[in-house]
């Protein structure tokens, strides 16, 4: 390593990552919209006048032309057995045992699901000397169907057959043309254009209508079984011999059920395969749906009940005062330093305060600066550009007193701020105190979304977390410490990008509590592009999770840290943040279907929680609420943002990506300090 | 690095603990300490994730790229979903013959026995009511009047006499109960075997 652990050059600019995704993206939306095609449905339609002329003439099988429909007659002494299934496996079994029972074959007409999802339904049918036709695919009714959609039922149908059984079928059977007398227009359209795919339509009776040379047709629900029975009791009596379609129709039972040819059957792996995989990514999106809903609604519910509480909470004992020493890290701070030194020596605190600058190589003149201030009470220490946690350490190495205040060089403290920081530590087990850092430049979209986020992070994450003792972050942008604590987890490390993370999840596993001052306020410049700010928080994020992996243990210890802090950085930031695209996706899905309703509905409301949310959390901080109408454009791109951000880390963190110790763009802000290099860490609000 | 287990939170009280004071936490006389940190020796260890041989990468890509190519596959056997296009793809499994030409002009099969309907359009509010009983050749319902001069008459004259009931009407005429079809268009049948024009409806 040239120079330190942190600032490496980054590997070539990563393509794949973003390619899977928007091709898992894009799958997801070919698998909803496939689904919402061909997904279990049951829809019924009311029938039109009877087209036929003379219905009762006709025969059991229909071909159908431009113009006529042509039939050949039952033939004589017997009558044809249709079975319509429904998708009740009970029905089915007991009908087959009723036809087993008298030795009878029957026409079984499925759906293309109920042979995907039981593949053994179409060979059963055949076992008994039966044979096999469709009804469709998805259980809608094919008449009330535009005619793209009935090609694509009956082409999937077939697919299905083929791929169980790999057999096709000919004969296709509507809910209006088990009665012949049913048949309408809408029914002759359907099956017309069936016959161009080499379809015929079959039509019957009811059973209990059915004489010799027709064809019974039975739907099977539950009274199916009983009426068979009776059916084949009342052939038997008349000496009717019960038969399948085909041989009723007189067709050549070869060409009912032919095998299914090479390339058919390739075509029809290929579509079950889509169907099936659609079927599998719908259930899952549904599966996960709910469950992420009540995730989010109970974690706003104990968020605002527990914020609540911990703003009302008033401290129980003298604030803790003493000698405290502050350390500045600062690589090429030069446009910021001076307001952040001026702000911190402009503290009110009569109890002694040291401010070091640790000067961590800077390439600017940073140093010098800080040379020429002079300032009272702040002293430079000098160091080869070795990181962030080596300028923490140098700091700490030097440090006499029992506080200790860390501080980002591009940070300004309130006067008060130090002694609202510091209060805690009269509470001897307290190992660290998070202060509250608020966002400067607020006259940007792009900095009112940072401060609605931050406010948010730091008013209700950060509250309840510190209500159940599992703070994962002191920012490092102020943060109060305990110097005895810092030394005993061995200082600063550089395992992570986000060595704050890692030191409050250390400092807690030591047994060491860390508390939450509101008050303590720090005003910091954020990213004032979006380029810099998705450099930030890549940083946070791939931090995080590095933090995170180090403390794995930490679950398995019974501390809160691990048993709440981590899981909860986990699945707020992370987890969530990866299947929020799956939800958009589904979202705008749904926005192109005839749910688009419900979906707006949906999204409004999601959009008002978080609004309502928002100003609770603006509330407890007392902060104006102008700027909240800022929130709901929120949910347009910076949550994308967002997520895009934890794709990016968990991608990098799983190939071992090093991350460039990412350096944000100086703006020297007038009168305000500026340049921010290490940005504040903060629970953030999703 | 983290201990695993931290000593017990009620420590001694941390203030009573003894301050050492260097020279330059003592309230400050404007003078700046300058000290120089020593670079660290040694090799570092590695932080948290990364991989320094890359194979973590190469494996990752490989995977990202086949579960990109396995996604691009299910999406172009979604598309052959969509695109419906036929399985079975046999016309006339019945035998009967192409519906185009005249029944019984397909010779063999039990095209002998057809039965043969005109058919409404999606147009017709309701179909012509058929014509009693199975008519025999050339007693079809004048269909002379439509465009064509002869349709299923002469189909069904043509035909050999089967013990078939071969009846075809001409659509939204001859009938003598109900109100027939609003138009009446061409016949499905024309004696040279031609194929009828296209349908208005569905593809």
């Amino acid at each position: 390593m040239p120079a330190s652990a942190g600032r490496r050059r980054a590997a070539a600019r990563p393509v794949t990552r973003w390619l899977v995704l928007a091709s898992l993206l894009v799958g997801l939306l070919a698998s909803l919209a496939l689904e919402g095609l061909l997904g279990p449905a049951h829809s019924g339609r009311s029938t039109g006048p009877p087209a036929l002329p003379d219905p009762g003439r006709l025969g059991p099988v229909l071909e159908t032309g431009d113009d006529a429909v042509r039939s050949a007659p039952g033939t004589p002494g017997t009558v044809g057995i249709a079975l319509v299934d429904t998708g009740s496996d009970a029905v089915r079994e007991e009908v087959a045992r009723t036809l087993s029972r008298h030795r009878v074959p029957a026409t079984w007409f499925l759906s293309g699901r109920a042979v995907l999802d039981d593949r053994d339904v179409a060979a059963d049918a055949r076992v008994a000397g039966g044979e096999v036709g469709v009804t469709g695919f998805s259980g809608h009714d094919l008449a009330a169907l535009p005619a793209w959609r009935t090609r694509v039922e009956l082409s999937s149908a077939q697919a299905a057959l083929a791929t169980a059984a790999g057999i096709t079928t000919p004969l296709l059977l509507v809910p209006s043309s088990a009665t012949r007398d049913r048949v309408d227009l809408a029914t002759i359209d359907t099956a017309r254009q069936a016959a161009q795919q080499g379809y015929v339509l079959v039509s019957g009776n009811a059973p209990e209508a059915a004489g010799e040379g027709d064809l019974a047709v039975l739907v099977l629900d539950r009274t199916a079984p009983a009426r068979l029975d009776a059916l084949l009791s009342r052939l038997s009596a008349a000496g009717i011999r019960p038969v399948t379609v085909s041989e009723l129709a007189g067709m050549d039972p070869g060409s009912v059920n032919r095998p299914a040819g090479r390339w058919a059957r390739v075509h029809a792996v290929a579509v079950t395969t889509a169907v099936r995989s659609a079927s599998a990514v719908t259930a899952l999106v549904d599966l996960l749906f709910l469950p992420l809903a009540a995730l989010m609604t109970a974690r706003a519910v104990i968020a605002v009940v527990l914020a609540v509480a911990h703003s009302r909470r008033r401290p129980t004992s003298r604030p803790w005062t003493g000698p405290v020493t502050v350390i500045v890290p600062a690589y090429n701070e030069a446009a910021g330093i001076e307001a952040a030194l001026s702000s911190l020596v402009g503290s009110h605190w009569p109890y002694g305060l040291s401010v070091i600058v640790v000067d961590d190589g800077s390439t600017d003149e940073t140093a010098d600066i800080v040379a020429r201030l002079g300032l009272r009470g702040v002293y430079l220490l000098r160091q080869i550009n070795q990181g962030k946690p080596a300028a923490l350490n140098a700091g700490l190495a030097v440090t006499t007193t029992d506080v200790v205040v860390l501080v980002d060089g591009d940070t300004m403290f309130q006067p008060d701020t130090i002694a609202e920081l510091v209060a805690p530590f009269s509470d001897p087990r307290v190992g660290a105190v998070s202060g509250n850092a608020k966002v400067l430049d607020r006259t940007t979209l792009l900095g009112r979304w940072q401060h609605i986020e931050y406010v948010m992070g730091f008013n209700l994450d950060r509250r309840l977390l510190a209500s159940v003792g599992a703070i994962a972050t002191v920012p490092g942008a102020v943060g109060g410490f305990h110097t005895g604590a810092l030394r005993e987890v061995g200082g600063v490390s550089d395992d992570t990008i986000a060595e704050d993370t890692d030191l409050t999840i250390a400092l807690q596993r030591a047994g060491w509590r860390v508390a939450y001052q509101d008050q303590a306020i720090a005003w910091t410049e954020a990213p004032s592009t979006l380029g810099d700010l998705w450099r930030q928080r890549y940083r946070w994020c791939y931090g995080t999770l590095q933090a995170t992996w180090k403390h794995r243990r930490a679950v398995v210890e019974g501390r809160s840290i691990g048993l709440i802090g981590l899981p909860y950085a986990l699945v707020f930031q992370v987890v969530v943040a990866l299947l929020g695209p799956v939800v958009d996706v589904a979202a705008l899905y749904g926005l192109l279907t005839s749910q688009a309703r419900a979906v707006a509905m949906a999204w409004l409301g999601f959009s008002a929680a978080h609004l309502m949310l928002a100003a609770v959390a603006f509330r407890l901080d007392r902060e104006p609420l102008r700027p909240l109408w800022a929130a709901p454009l929120q949910q347009l791109v910076y949550r994308q943002l967002m997520y895009l951000v934890v794709v990016q880390s968990v991608a990098a963190a799983l190939a071992g990506t090093r991350l460039r110790w990412h350096k944000l763009r100086r703006l020297g802000l007038a009168g305000a300090p500026a340049g921010v290099a290490l940005g504040p860490r903060q629970a953030r609000d999703r | 690095m983290s201990p695993v287990a931290g000593p017990a939170p009620s420590r001694p009280a941390h203030l009573s603990r003894r301050r050492h004071l260097a020279p330059w936490s003592q309230p400050s006389t404007g003078q700046i300490e300058r000290v120089t940190v020593r670079r660290r020796t040694g090799p570092a260890p590695l932080p948290v994730f990364v991989d320094e041989s890359g194979r973590r990468r190469r494996v990752g890509q490989l995977l990202g790229v086949s579960v990109g190519t396995l996604v691009l596959g299910y999406l172009v056997a979604v598309a052959l979903t969509f695109a419906g296009t036929p399985v079975v793809g046999s016309y006339a499994p019945l035998g009967l013959g192409d519906l185009s030409r005249p029944a019984g002009d397909d010779g063999p099969g039990v095209g002998s026995g057809a039965q043969v309907s005109p058919l409404p359009t999606a147009g017709a509010p309701a179909a012509a009511p058929a014509v009693g009983g199975a008519a025999t050749p050339g007693q079809a319902p004048a269909a002379d009047d439509a465009d064509p001069p002869d349709s299923s008459a002469t189909t069904a004259t043509s035909a050999p006499p089967p013990p078939s009931t071969t009846t075809t009407l001409p659509r939204g005429q001859g009938t003598t109960t109900t109100a027939p079809g609003p138009h009446s268009t061409v016949p499905e049948h024309t004696p040279t075997g031609g194929r009828p024009s296209e349908p208005p409806g569905k593809p």
